[in-house]
């Protein structure tokens, strides 16, 4: 019934799936490290290309993530776009040079450099979405406090983190509920029948009983919790822990392998050809 | 020998709460054995949850306010206690099966007590597995919460509890959520879990022939914050205390008074299978020989509210719900009965045009609804769905009740005098400026009705209209809707798994199992077709075990008890 949502209650059959809390997370982690760290092209290819395949490895259903997707692809769009209507040389100054291919008008002069330098950042947000969009596919919520846990993020933290979306279908079913029943006695949120204005209006409505209903549950779990010896000791252990395998280390070895790359380009960066962090490589300069 | 010592001991235990003037707990004197299993019973708002506060140390620690004398648990007084001592002691089940689920399986969720304690993977892992097997859920540890029911999630608490070794089990409400058949199991896991684990095992419920479903040790009758009585079920059962605090009686001594009043030496009173009937033989008997009395009433006079007619319709290809042919008149009562998942709420849905069938055609009063918005088919079909708090998004109580006719446009005076008469008619217009917070479960309960009342429909759909309710409440709800029934030759849909509500109040039963109708006859009959009855799990009543045991036909004796 929820196959369309996008968070995983139990581990996937997939060998990154199959990866422990720890692991998932460190590999996440280098991943975003090693792309946050760079403007070179070539080294965000590679980190597109791997953080693609592990996602194509998951076989995503494309349904489950259709809606994410579109809605990362336009909003970096329409901030490139937006980007360029600012600032129309925001390239050619990251880079250095000059070469204008036509102008829209005498203000908006298209340069190949600024083209490039766009891509290259719509290169570098593609590659965190689909770094975080296959991490989200391959990690329940449990092994994510378990491996937040292993690295030493305290427990409080990690256990917020997995009953927030241990509640979130909860949360979607109550949502439908009220607002099914608000619809019966009249509630109109048609797009051709009612005003966008209205529309919000109304929602507010349904939000209402749908905090109430949040915050009773909260109250209740958090006694339940306490019941049940929740926060009496400064360490707990995790069900659901499992322990590190060969496949595990092989990634561990891709992740540290990858944070070498990102400390050897951050490294050539600063301190050989001091090109500082937002340096743009760029073919033939 | 010397003298057992109580486990649980109130002395002379007075509590009010912080924000309240009176005490809500007067005077509290009561102790309980280890091993003993105690009955709590008492009507909603006579201090029995606030009682089960104090056992577990939520009182004081979590809900604040000032008490004189003690409740001394294990050995441990009140005043030195914390939450988390006490629950060494005493393991607690909430009333709220799904919230109370803290893990995302059913493994992780019984190990949460271990878990927090850092207990070592293996050990943890053995004493999970074990837990699980005590409570029949070893094939589902992986499970999701989501694909339990109310039941199996109920009875994971109980097995994250055991993890803990307190000898005391504490089970607010437990019965709240399930449905007959769960219930009972669940009642006799707690009797596994007192005769061969040896705990003690305190139950605080309304829901006296359901707990009675096992013997119990004791029975504590607490009512406006004291205790009444302290006894044994037999004795309770044959004096006149649960009429006068408003607990039903079960339905077989209902019986059994009509033809002679039990004297208070009788044995097992409490169990229908044990009881000794010499002395009532021959009274049964004549009861279910009686002429039904009730006349025939020809429905076939009756206008049509709904037809059904081929229907089809599936979750993501999957083919569920399938029903060829259903007319549904103006002013029946139905109720709609089947497991978790046959079918029922997806039905109802399909009523108020929430779901579409992609085949096949619904009609009502007259018309297709195949080209209705839900919202033009709220109009005639009013659902209430079981919670009341998730139908109320108003702050005042005629605001609530005026939403419907604000959001469709009516004018003020309309509004106006629709909106009074609804108040009337449910009794609250004598709150209607309250804010709908003060309102108790059961007046919110008559709330939602009365906001489906302003539209005048020509049904009312009850999603199990008496969950969390107690028997005065749930009497006094379901007599009115029968009453509005009447009255304005409205049809009444009840969806519900206790068939005793279904032979009280309603006349026709829709039996749902696997997406279909399998089966459409009166109530009595129904509960009287022991096929049906292994097939679609559903529960028959005590009446037809008394029947059984003496040798007449069920429906017919229930039949002549419900007259």
């Amino acid at each position: 019934m929820e196959d369309t949502f996008i968070v995983n209650y139990l581990p996937g059959v997939h060998s990154i799936q199959k990866l422990n809390g720890a692991t998932k997370i460190a590999l996440l982690v280098a991943n975003l490290v090693l792309i946050m760290v760079t403007f070179d092209v070539r080294i965000l290819g590679i980190a597109f290309l791997i953080n693609l395949g592990l996602l194509l490895s998951e076989r995503p259903q494309w349904r489950t993530i259709k809606a994410v997707t579109w809605f990362v692809v336009w909003m970096n769009l329409l901030n490139v776009a937006l980007m360029f209507l600012v600032s129309p040389n925001v390239g050619s100054n990251a880079i250095g040079q000059s070469t204008v291919l036509f102008s829209l008008t005498s203000h908006y002069p298209v340069t190949a450099e600024t083209l490039f330098y766009l891509s290259v950042r719509l290169l570098k947000v593609f590659s965190m979405f689909v770094a975080s969009l296959w991490f989200i596919l391959a990690i329940t919520p449990s092994q994510l406090a378990e491996g937040l846990y292993r690295l030493h993020v305290p427990y409080k933290v990690c256990t917020i983190m997995s009953l927030g979306l241990r509640s979130v279908p909860d949360i979607m079913r109550d949502y439908k509920t009220i607002k099914n029943s608000l619809q019966m006695r009249g509630l109109e949120l048609d797009k051709k029948r009612t005003g966008l204005f209205k529309r919000i209006k109304l929602s507010v409505k349904i939000l209402m009983p749908l905090l109430f209903s949040t915050f009773n549950r909260v109250g209740t779990i958090a006694t339940a919790m306490e019941l049940r010896l929740y926060g009496i000791k400064n360490q707990r252990s995790y069900y659901n822990f499992q322990p590190a395998t060969k496949v595990d280390w092989t990634f561990r070895l891709v992740a540290i392998a990858e944070l070498c790359l990102a400390g050897a380009y951050l490294y050539i960066e600063l301190f050989i050809t001091k090109g500082g962090l937002s340096h743009v490589w760029y073919p033939g300069k | 020998m010397t003298a057992l010592q109580p486990i649980i001991s109130f002395k002379d235990f007075t509590f009010r709460y912080k924000s309240q003037e009176e005490p809500t707990l007067k005077n509290i004197n009561l102790d309980i054995y280890p091993g003993e299993k105690v009955l709590i019973l008492g009507p909603s708002g006579s201090g029995k949850s606030t009682l089960a506060k104090t056992i577990n140390g939520l009182i004081p620690n979590q809900d604040k306010g000032e008490f004189t004398g003690d409740v001394i648990v294990n050995g441990e007084s009140l005043a030195q206690s914390t939450v988390f001592s006490r629950s060494e002691s005493v393991g607690t089940v909430l009333q709220d099966s799904n919230s109370q689920f803290v893990g995302l399986s059913v493994g992780e969720d019984i190990a949460f007590y271990l878990e927090n304690l850092n207990t070592p993977l293996p050990q943890m892992k053995r004493r999970v597995a074990e837990s699980a097997d005590i409570i029949g859920m070893k094939n589902f540890l992986n499970r999701l919460p989501f694909s339990l029911s109310g039941g199996q999630k109920q009875r994971v608490t109980v097995g994250g509890v055991l993890n803990g070794d307190a000898p005391i089990i504490l089970l607010d409400e437990p019965l709240a959520a399930l449905n007959p058949k769960m219930s009972n199991e669940m009642i006799e896991l707690l009797d596994r879990l007192n005769k061969q684990n040896n705990k003690t095992i305190v139950i605080i419920e309304h829901r006296l022939k359901e707990v009675l479903h096992r013997h119990v040790d004791k029975v504590v009758l607490v009512a406006n914050g004291e205790i009444v009585t302290v006894t044994t079920p037999d004795k309770l059962l044959c004096s006149d205390l649960l009429e006068k605090y408003g607990i039903r009686q079960p339905l077989y001594l209902e019986c059994l008074d009509k033809i002679a009043k039990p004297d208070a030496n009788q044995k097992n009173l409490w169990d229908v299978d044990q009881i000794d009937l010499t002395k009532y033989q021959s009274g049964v008997k004549e009861l279910a020989t009686r002429p039904a009395s009730v006349a025939e009433v020809d429905e076939s006079e009756k206008a049509d509210l709904l037809t059904i007619n081929n229907l089809r319709f599936s979750y993501d290809n999957q083919p569920f719900v399938h029903i060829d042919d259903l007319t549904i008149k103006r002013g029946e009562r139905i109720s709609l009965v089947g497991k978790n998942g046959a079918g029922k709420s997806t039905f109802a849905q399909l009523i108020c045009g929430v779901l579409r069938p992609q085949i096949g055609s619904i009609t009502e009063l007259g018309e297709d609804i195949k080209s209705k918005s839900i919202q033009e088919i709220g109009k005639q079909i009013g659902y209430i769905i079981q919670d009341p708090d998730k139908m109320i998004v108003e702050d005042t109580v005629s605001d609530e009740v005026a939403l419907a006719l604000t959001l469709r446009g009516f004018v003020e005076a309309e509004i106006k005098s629709r909106v009074e008469q609804a108040l009337k008619v449910t009794d609250l217009y004598s709150m209607r400026n309250w804010p709908v917070d003060a309102l108790s479960f059961g007046q919110k309960k008559r709330l939602t009705i009365a906001s489906m009342l302003v539209l005048k429909p020509a049904a009312l759909i009850l999603d199990e209209p008496t969950a969390g309710q107690d028997y005065r409440h749930y009497k006094q709800m379901m007599d009115f809707i029968n009453q509005l029934a009447v009255q304005n030759n409205m049809t009444v849909i009840v969806i519900t798994h206790d068939m005793q509500l279904a032979l009280d109040y309603t006349d026709r039963t829709l039996v749902v199992d696997d997406g279909g109708i399998i089966s459409d006859k009166d109530p009595f009959a129904t509960l009287a077709d022991q096929q049906l009855i292994d097939r679609t799990g559903l529960l028959q009543t005590s009446i037809y075990k008394l029947a059984a045991r003496v040798g007449v036909a069920g429906d017919k004796l229930a039949r002549a008890v419900s007259i």
